[in-house]
């Protein structure tokens, strides 16, 4: 038996807006958008999809681009350490589709799952991610070929289906029990024979860069010294974009900011694609090309995150792609070594 | 009207004559709504793409591999901004001027990619002086075009290989400066903080850029100067202007430095906004240097290779009033 | 913080040659002005970067002086003309962010006019008493 129920989207926007949860929606667009709190003078998302993405992450609400470790401050007998306080407010991210909500599944394996980072670990456990599936493809999209759906639960505590006036909610797993309490009174219980038609509207595949990155693995592994990644990127500017707007990518630098009177240790993101990046004290660089940082990026993303967590460190989202400056394209790069082209 | 596929023809036909003198050209490919600037000989000459869509700087391509590829002739592929961008190069010595080779595209203004995000193939592109047509679909200029396109005044490329005519007419009555003109200094502070605010330090304003040539940036950490023979007391006696942290005042410093090292040398190409994640307005911000160069010291960036840059000279009846706060 | 009025912190950048001899001279002079600058020597005015300038404002102050001798006078010869171009592009693009005129000055002070010297820090300090505090980045927390 399905958990699946289907309640009027103005009561879900009624009970979340008197819950004592805070609710963050995707607001805006593309470059334009933001992650804003669900209140009166906001309102649900009604459809997820390329039309309702905004180009910042949801990663940027639990694990933010600066997080305060602690501050210091000089005192008349030393100095005052104080340690960062976390707030009892519970958070929920409601309307993101698939390939953002398994991206907080893929930040969890990195950041929680062999030693907890602390700072994200406290966010984590008070965040509850509401998916809604996906109405709409891009052309930068290639979530199937990375093990998605339009429509997957991965990743979601509570999967949104719209149709009609209705939201279809499924209950993936018991993080939101109390709030799915709440929206099972005044829902209807969905049997299977209905919740099959309402799946098909969403079933659908993004209908570029086809392939399968399970079956690529084995070839990527084979690809380090291809001459390949030179002219993968050449173009390379190395900026930050494509790491900082990717919702699975992690790295972080800790910074001590301020002077002798007093100041604060801050985690804060870093990239990968910065010369900086792997600079080491003895001046030496073992990255100072861009091709070999490129390359770092993608084996990270498809085979080393696999061989060490089973899962992929890519979602498909196609943000890097979209927004890159100089077009660089990841999937096609993946592709092309996976010898996808030559079938 | 203008035919980009004639345009494209006949651009291939000037590299042909081109490999002649030069080995390789620096010039856009791939698709043609989101071509970047690539190395070609000739051998992949077909894949040379040309289109209003043609948005990153291949001046930029140049400078991040200006050791390999300046050792001997080389062509390259401008547009006006681009252009002007070369001659600030030309002017500050960081290109020799005898090896590069100009081919001149006339510019209308680069469009918007993400307009046509639900187009999948384009076999045509058209414009004339109001429309673009993509696959025969007409769109305004005006909709496409961002706000350094939209106030570009340079029409003037008159280099030995040419390409292309105007057809739209260009204009600039610093019109989008008028907003902040309009706040007060507490509005104009709340607008510059909220926009600190949101950025996060990709760098790619800066990476972009055609003109951004230092080798070591005032805001990077000193990782990027140190040698074998650095010795540890020179590394920490090394100050940094900012702390990596992206909080607004360290964002602040960085969004002003960069406007203030543009001074005469911005050629408003539009790069930095157009590429920026965020969508943070920063011609807002650099424009109001650029309209000080421009308006009160008569100085146009990039304008003849042989000019001395703006700031290694002075006048003696350089201004001195500051009109009462108005930009 | 209620009963504490304001009072302005102002980064003075002056040439060594000119004008802080005569910050020198007022303070020999015994001239009274008030107490709320700092002075940062410099060897000229030409010396002084833009990105100073922004670092004293992002870092608490809530004016900055600039002073050198007076055009055509520098002990260097070009350094002030110099300066007076960058720092005048500095002064619109400041004003453009909403930092008041009044709160960056640049000024030609020459070695004997001491009392000018004085005045000017005087005026500033009232000028931004008057003004307020800058709080540029009140969004960060020390």
């Amino acid at each position: 038996m399905n958990d699946v129920i289907k309640v009027k989207i103005e009561k879900v926007e009624e009970i979340l807006k008197n819950s004592h949860y805070n609710v963050y929606i995707p607001y805006g667009k593309g470059k334009d958008g933001k992650y804003e709190l669900l209140s009166e003078k906001t309102s649900l998302p009604r459809e997820a999809g390329e039309h309702k993405k905004i180009s910042l992450p949801p990663k940027a609400i639990i694990f933010r681009k600066d997080e305060i470790i602690f501050k210091y401050r000089r005192v008349e007998d030393g100095i005052k350490l104080e340690e960062n306080e976390f707030d009892n407010i519970e958070m929920i991210i409601f309307g993101i589709p698939p390939c953002d909500a398994h991206s907080f599944s893929v930040l969890d394996a990195a950041l929680i799952d062999d030693y907890p980072e602390p700072l994200y670990f406290e966010k984590r456990k008070k965040f509850g991610i509401i998916g809604m599936a996906c109405s709409r493809d891009g052309k930068f999209c290639f979530c199937t070929s990375v093990g998605l759906t339009p429509h997957s639960e991965k990743g979601s505590d509570i999967m949104i289906y719209p149709y009609g006036e209705f939201f279809y909610l499924k209950k993936v797993n018991n993080n939101l029990d109390k709030l799915w309490k709440n929206l099972e009174g005044f829902g209807i219980h969905v049997d299977d024979v209905e919740f099959e038609r309402i799946i098909k509207k969403y079933d659908f595949s993004p209908n570029n860069f086809i392939f399968s990155a399970e079956d690529i693995v084995e070839k990527l592994n084979e690809s380090f010294e291809s001459d390949y990644w030179k002219r993968f990127s050449e173009a390379c500017i190395s900026c930050g974009i494509c790491t900082y707007l990717c919702p699975t990518c992690h790295c972080y630098d800790i910074v001590d900011v301020g002077d002798e009177t007093g100041g604060r240790r801050v985690r804060t993101w870093d990239s990968c694609q910065f010369p900086e990046f792997t600079a080491e004290t003895s001046s030496y660089n073992p990255r100072m090309e861009a091709y070999k940082r490129q390359r770092q990026r993608v084996l990270h993303k498809f085979l080393y995150f696999y061989m060490n967590k089973k899962m992929f460190m890519c979602t498909g989202c196609g943000r890097c792609i979209k927004y890159c400056p100089v077009s660089i394209n990841i999937a096609e790069c993946v592709m092309r070594l996976g010898g996808v082209y030559e079938e | 009207m203008r035919d980009y596929a004639r345009e494209t023809e006949e651009l291939k036909r000037v590299c042909m004559d081109i490999l002649k003198d030069v080995d390789n050209i620096v010039a856009w490919i791939g698709d043609i709504l989101r071509p970047y600037p690539s190395l070609l000989s000739e051998d992949n000459l077909n894949e040379i793409v040309w289109s209003p869509f043609c948005a990153s700087s291949t001046v930029t391509y140049l400078k991040k591999h200006k050791n390999e590829l300046l050792k001997k002739n080389i062509g390259i592929v401008v547009k006006d901004c681009d252009l002007r961008a070369l001659n600030v190069m030309f002017q500050e010595n960081v290109f020799d001027r005898e090896k590069i080779v100009i081919i001149g595209m006339r510019c209308d203004g680069v469009a918007n990619h993400l307009f046509f995000e639900d187009v999948m193939y384009v076999h045509e592109i058209k414009s004339d002086d109001k429309f673009v047509y993509v696959n025969g679909k007409m769109v305004e200029w005006s909709e496409l075009l961002h706000t350094c396109c939209n106030t570009c005044t340079y029409s003037y490329i008159e280099t030995k290989y040419v390409i292309g005519e105007y057809m739209r007419k260009k204009n600039n009555d610093w019109m989008h400066l008028s907003k902040i003109n309009d706040m007060d200094y507490d509005n104009r502070r709340k607008y510059f903080i909220k926009i600190a605010e949101r950025c996060i330090r990709c760098y790619a304003c800066r990476e972009i850029c055609p003109v951004c040539t230092c080798l070591e940036c005032a805001v990077d950490p000193i990782e990027r100067k140190i040698s074998p023979k650095t010795t540890p007391h020179q590394k920490t006696s090394r100050a940094t202007w900012i702390f990596r942290e992206k909080s607004a005042s360290e964002n602040i410093f960085y969004l002003l430095m960069r406007a203030i090292h543009m001074s005469g040398r911005c050629v408003r190409c539009g790069c930095c906004e157009r590429v920026c994640p965020m969508a943070i307005p920063l011609m807002d911000i650099i424009d109001i240097v650029n309209k000080t160069v421009i308006e009160k010291y008569h100085y146009d960036a990039g304008r003849d290779p042989l000019e001395k840059p703006f700031l290694t000279f002075y006048s003696e009846k350089d201004p001195e009033d500051d009109m009462e706060g108005c930009i | 913080m209620n009963g504490m009025k304001f009072e302005p912190k102002i980064v003075a950048f002056v040439c060594n040659w000119c004008s802080y001899a005569a910050a020198d001279l007022a303070g020999v002079s015994r001239i009274q002005y008030p107490t709320n600058v700092v002075n940062v020597k410099m060897m000229c005015s030409g010396r002084i970067d833009p990105l100073m300038v922004i670092d004293a404002f992002i870092r608490g102050a809530d004016g900055v002086l600039v002073s050198g001798c007076h055009p055509g006078d520098c002990h260097y010869i070009h350094g002030n003309y110099l300066a007076r171009r960058r720092l005048y592009v500095l002064k619109k693009l400041l004003v453009g962010i909403g930092i008041e005129t009044e709160r960056f000055r640049i000024e030609w002070i020459s070695a004997s006019e001491s009392q000018r010297y004085s005045k000017v820090i005087e005026d500033m300090v009232k000028d931004i008493k008057r003004l307020g505090p800058l709080e540029l980045s009140h969004g960060d927390e020390k």
